[in-house]
């Protein structure tokens, strides 16, 4: 399990985990497509992380971002 | 094509007792404003819907037994309920999606991802922005919307209307004091309706526009994100971009847009900054003709507001309990913003907002009309002075003031006239702009702050703001004369 402050950036990755207790962050992160077994890119992360979901692109602050881990 | 989503067997049979529970309790105050299907409303059940949650916490019975029934289908399940409702959706998507769309492999990076790229990677977007601010909101609203347009309009309605108006009501209305209500220097008419009119529409209109265009293009969510940093950084999240960009076009128009800001705690930190260190365009149209012909003194106001406004927002933030909302944002693609769409959006914001602030204009003339007539103007003038002379200025400058509070633009027009007399040095013009800047919002914006926070968090800004405004020009005054710089 890898955080998304580490995974090489442009490579597929499959979401395993989200760590956070907070509701309203989990519905949109769900909302958005991110949650365990979809795949994501991570496009960037200065100055904010860019992600992209199928063909949804979303960006998230670095603390979201933490809460999100991959394969 | 309509197939059903199944979802895995513990929901599915968790929503089939609780469409037999929701079935029998179909009568009960809980479902009547509910008019969908029993198996939707089991599933708002499953997913903890706020709303339908806190309408079944009134009756404890009802509420164990639902509670019940999702505890078992949780048990069996290896992520949230909520969490493997969403995934099956997903998965649905996704199969539909494979179905109906094809996808052809593209040789090359199309034109509009390249554009995305130029506008998020930090070496070419930082720039970008910059140049976005200084056409759109400088030039556009601000010497275009602020300058050109109040000018012409003002000057058409002065010269126009106003001699029509006082000359009618002149011949209608034998009292003086009575004519000043709807005529002359501050009426109704004259002054409140020509405000809305001359100052205020340019500005939003010169502002709704650019903003509809940027808005359509998908530039917006964009600007967020590269700012997003920076806003934390005073409690904000990159949401209070649109708000704090749109305060240097209309302070009153983005104290109410602080509604769409996710926390209030974020409201209350934005309203603040916004009554604070953020200048309106008609404001700043004024500042920069005044400070133009000194460069160095221009430097020392932009400076210095910047530096209030992160310091302020970075103390405040810090003072305040609780944490920054979490930023997170869907980027859109960029497009091509259709004319069309554009001009009808700003049309229709324009007619809101101008109904939005016209009452809050014609109270304002009431309030100048009453102020006059009891003399209560006469006295806080009075009281107003030794502190001017505190910040080393004449008492001319004193009813300056005063008014700036009607107007925001008014008491910078004001001391426009003072200088063209050559009685303010440039350190005093410099420490008056710093000083009308800061001081209090304008009377429309006031009124929106108590709207929108209320009476107790709007007077407690005051409090802080008319003190810091002078004790800021103060210093400012006091370091300048230290250091033996004459601006």
């Amino acid at each position: 399990m890898n955080a998304l402050s580490t995974v090489t950036i442009g490579q597929s990755q499959t979401v395993v985990h989200l760590a956070t207790d907070q509701q309203n962050v989990m519905r949109k992160l769900m909302a958005l497509g991110i949650m365990p077994g979809s795949s994501l890119v991570l496009e960037q992360r200065f100055p904010s992380y860019i992600i992209k979901v199928g063909h949804t692109r979303t960006a998230l602050d670095g603390e979201t971002a933490a809460s999100i881990f991959v394969e | 094509m309509t197939s059903q989503v199944l979802y895995q067997e513990p929901i599915e049979e968790a929503i089939a007792s609780l469409e037999t529970w929701i079935d029998n309790h179909r009568q009960s105050n809980l479902f009547r404003e509910y008019t969908f299907s029993s198996r939707s409303l089991a599933l708002l059940l499953l997913q903890k819907d706020p709303s339908l949650w806190s309408a079944l916490k009134q009756d404890e019975e009802q509420c164990r037994e639902v509670e019940i029934v999702l505890t078992v289908a949780q048990n069996k399940l290896e992520y949230p309920v909520n969490l493997a409702i969403a995934q099956t959706r997903q998965q649905q998507a996704r199969r539909l999606e494979s179905i109906v769309l094809q996808e052809t492999k593209r040789t090359q990076t199309s034109l509009t991802e390249t554009l995305h790229r130029f506008t998020v990677n930090p070496l070419t977007g930082f720039p970008l922005l910059v140049v976005i601010l200084y056409f759109g909101v400088y030039k556009f609203v601000g010497e275009f919307g602020a300058g050109e347009l109040v000018d012409r309009i003002e000057g058409f309605y002065e010269g126009q209307i106003n001699p029509i108006v006082n000359q009618i009501t002149a011949q209608i209305i034998p009292w003086q004091s009575l004519q000043d209500l709807i005529a002359n220097d501050y009426g109704i008419i004259t002054l409140g309706i020509r405000y809305a009119v001359a100052i205020v529409l340019p500005v939003v209109a010169t502002y709704f526009l650019m903003f509809s265009l940027l808005e359509d293009s998908g530039y917006l969510p964009r600007m967020s994100l590269m700012l997003d940093r920076l806003f934390k950084s005073m409690g904000l999240s990159g949401r209070a971009v649109i708000p704090m960009v749109l305060g240097l076009g209309c302070d009153t128009m983005a104290t109410m847009v602080t509604r769409t800001l996710e926390t209030k705690r974020e409201r209350v930190i934005a309203t603040f900054l916004l009554s604070l260190a953020v200048p309106c365009a008609a404001q700043w149209g004024v500042i920069l003709g005044l400070l133009a012909q000194k460069p160095a003194a221009l430097m020392v106001w932009g400076g210095l507001i910047t530096a209030i406004f992160l310091a302020v927002g970075y103390i405040t933030a810090k003072l305040l309990p609780g944490s920054s909302g979490g930023f997170y944002m869907e980027v859109p693609p960029l497009r091509l913003p259709k004319l069309r769409n554009i001009l009808t959006k700003t049309w229709i914001r324009m007619k809101w907002y101008f109904w939005e602030i016209l009452p809050l204009f014609i109270w304002a003339s009431v309030f100048i009309w009453i102020g006059r007539l009891t003399g209560l103007f006469e006295m806080i003038i009075r009281g107003i002075e030794p502190l001017v002379a505190a910040i080393g200025m004449p008492p001319e400058t004193a009813p300056v003031f005063l008014y700036g509070f009607f107007r925001r633009d008014y008491g910078a027009a004001g001391l426009f006239d003072i200088q063209q007399q050559g009685l303010l040095t440039g350190n005093q013009l410099v420490v008056a702009a710093i000083v009308l800047t800061l001081f209090l919002p304008c009377i429309a914006q006031l009124q929106m702050m108590i709207k929108e926070r209320g009476l107790k968090t709007t007077i407690a800004m005051v409090l802080f703001i008319v003190p810091f405004a002078f004790l800021t020009g103060y210093c400012v005054n006091l370091g300048l004369t230290l250091l033996g710089v004459n601006l």
